[in-house]
């Protein structure tokens, strides 16, 4: 992950030249074949109709809806996870306590877990017919069908994330640096403050980028949650399907360049953070 | 400020660091706790610092019990093995950290700051670092900006965990001066931890040596040289020879009486063991009274003294021997020449037990 200039290729190890030719052109044509051209496609469908037609897509009041849900659905689950990614991952690398392996195959399970699963699981807990379900009914409480279980799906299928990136970083950078500040006089917040969360910055960064991506594409988890009630309970994944199901081509592709886009953007953002900080960043894992 | 440890005990899960150890440090000294890795050492010192607590036993800060004291509220600085900078601050943001993060009330003004930290730059000879950070530093270079950053607090007591461990060999003798030189400017109380014989007998006042969780001695570092209290001790500190001996009538026969026979009253009869350090072995190149055969395996000559191993008869394993560069000059020994071997002086202990003879 770590952008590092290489020093000049030594010939005692270097290929011939026919076979790295080849191993370049075999890595572009499946790049292309499997990455680049769908994603041309995405875009050349969308913009099949001419701009007229794109934009319409976009400002259709049940697109505005999905867009707008898909961003309150991020901005809710995002700033959670983050909580929780940081706290768990502290506990994990600062401490020793008993079930330590346990916790991190529980931050593991939404990577092993189907997505529907994830959904149905909410469902049976909060659902009409769910362990709370009466109680919730009765307190006029909405879960399921609604903003708060679509919110709730994509926090479990987005938690590890952040924790994942974190608990390596803070494994590997110790606690000698907290000690250090604690008896210098730091308290525990100005500890956390000054010294771990700028070492953890970039990990951070890349993990929060990384589940912001998937906090708003996220499909089966919210699909068995949302119930696609139009214009109220639809994310961005779920009108992109609905637009395709009744063959409206262009409004589906039109959508689906948008997550297309925030991916780019996902991606070059990461990018330019790893070209702008490369130097940065490789000194705080190296000491 | 004075230091006292009082029964502490610490044990990690199975594993029992430290066993009833009691130290004192009195003020203004200067204490090395040596021993190899295990032996609890740095256990010791992170309880004193506060970042350990001991599963029993009380630490006295000037007779105050400061056991329930965390490492924020006892003021000591404390230099880590491994530096422990922080790596995303420059130099001079290090060394002001402890000055930045006091309560508002207490905090120094900012220009007070800088006025500190130049100072603190200055007697660590960094002023010209202020701006870097701690990944384009050397090894001393780091090693002095974690002091300065420890000593920008004012602390009453200076703790060092291997303070020189991570250094090469020339910067450590270097920094191992510095140090003594800064300590007796600034009258801290401090304790370091090292592993390195030199180290601790070169620089402190006291040493404690320790091995499993306990320690063996302490002392000035010429009574624990000289009259080390254990088999332990005198292994630990420094090359010795080590030979079996027997015990008759209350005189060790070294080896053979040819070598070396000691009276040592107190010991127990039977088979016993005695060191002899390399320098107060002699070689003779005739027999002229007595004497054990042995045959040079081995001259080191570069450097103040000559260091000469010898395979002796009957003894196991090689014997070093010292000679000034006039006695080798003397001697003009080669390697494979028979030579004559006596001890001048031997400590003898009766297996794994307290040291009772000491013989001259």
């Amino acid at each position: 992950m770590v952008a590092t200039s290489r020093p000049h290729v030594n010939s005692v190890i270097s290929e011939p030249l026919w076979v790295r030719l080849a191993l370049i052109a075999l890595a572009l044509v499946f790049l292309g074949l499997f990455l680049m051209l769908p994603l041309f496609v995405v875009f050349a469908e969308a913009l099949r109709g001419g701009i007229g037609a794109y934009v319409e897509a976009f400002t259709e009041p049940d697109a505005l809806a999905a867009i707008r849900l898909t961003l309150i659905t991020a901005a809710i689950s995002v700033p959670l996870n983050i909580v929780f990614g940081v706290a768990a991952a502290w506990a994990i690398a600062k401490f020793d306590f008993a079930g330590k392996s346990l916790l991190i195959t529980f931050i593991d399970l939404p990577f092993s877990v189907s997505p529907v699963i994830a959904g149905l699981i909410y469902v049976l807990l909060f659902g009409a017919h769910g362990w709370f379900g009466p109680w919730l009914v009765a307190n006029d409480v909405e879960i399921i069908f609604a903003v708060p279980g679509i919110v709730i799906a994509t926090i479990f299928v987005t938690f590890p994330f952040v924790a994942r990136e974190l608990i390596p970083l803070m494994q590997e950078q110790g606690n000698e640096e907290e000690e250090a500040a604690l008896s210098l006089g730091a308290g525990g917040w100005q500890t956390f403050r000054r010294v771990t969360l700028p070492n953890i910055k970039w990990g951070l960064i890349y993990g929060v980028l990384l589940c912001n991506a998937r906090a708003m594409g996220e499909f089966g988890a919210v699909s068995v949650v949302s119930g696609h009630i139009r214009g109220e309970t639809n994310t961005m994944p779920l009108h992109v399907e609905i637009l395709y199901n009744e063959y409206n081509f262009t409004a589906a592709f039109a959508i689906a360049s948008l997550l297309a886009l925030l991916a780019l953007v996902t991606l070059v953002l990461k990018t330019v953070l790893e070209w702008r900080y490369g130097a940065e960043l490789a000194a705080a894992r190296r000491l | 400020m004075r230091i006292e440890a009082k029964d502490i005990t610490k044990t990690f899960g199975g594993f029992t660091a430290l066993r009833a150890v009691n130290l004192a440090v009195e003020s203004g000294e200067l204490v090395a706790l040596l021993g190899p890795s295990g032996s609890g050492k740095t256990t010791l010192l992170r309880i004193i610092a506060g970042l350990e607590f001991p599963d029993d036993g009380a630490i006295l800060f000037d007779g105050d019990d400061a056991s329930r004291r965390t490492v924020r509220e006892r003021n000591v600085g404390f230099v880590f093995q491994h530096f422990a900078l922080f790596r995303h601050m420059t130099v001079f943001e290090n060394v002001a950290f402890g000055l930045r993060v006091k309560p508002r009330t207490r905090r120094l003004s900012e220009a007070d700051i800088r006025a500190r930290v130049e100072r603190l730059l200055d007697l660590v000879q960094l002023t010209n670092f202020a701006a870097r950070y701690p990944t384009q530093l050397s090894g001393g270079q780091r090693q002095r900006v974690a002091l300065a950053r420890s000593l920008a607090v004012e602390p009453s007591v200076l703790l060092l965990d291997e303070p020189f461990g991570a250094l090469d060999a020339k910067v450590r003798r270097e920094l191992r001066r510095w140090l003594r030189a800064l300590h007796e400017e600034m009258h801290l109380t401090s304790v370091f931890v090292t592993h390195d014989q030199d180290e601790a007998l070169e620089l402190a006042d006291q040493v404690a040596v320790m091995s499993n969780g306990t320690i063996e001695q302490i002392g000035s570092p010429q009574e624990v040289y000289d009259h080390p209290a254990s088999a332990y001790v005198c292994e630990f500190l420094g090359n010795v020879n080590r030979f079996d001996c027997t015990i008759r009538g209350g005189v060790a026969v070294v080896c053979d009486d040819e070598f070396m026979t000691v009276r040592s009253p107190g010991v127990v009869e039977g088979s016993a063991v005695a060191y002899v350090r390399p320098h107060d072995i002699s070689i003779y190149i005739t027999k002229a009274q007595l004497g054990l055969p042995a045959i040079v395996r081995h001259i080191a000559a570069a450097g103040p003294v000559a260091v000469v191993e010898l395979a002796a008869e009957g003894v196991q394993g090689p014997v070093e021997a010292l000679l000034s560069r006039t006695r080798h000059r003397e001697l003009k020994l080669a390697v494979g020449q028979s030579v004559f071997l006596r001890a001048q002086a031997a400590r003898i202990y009766p297996a794994e037990r307290p040291a009772v003879a000491n013989v001259e």
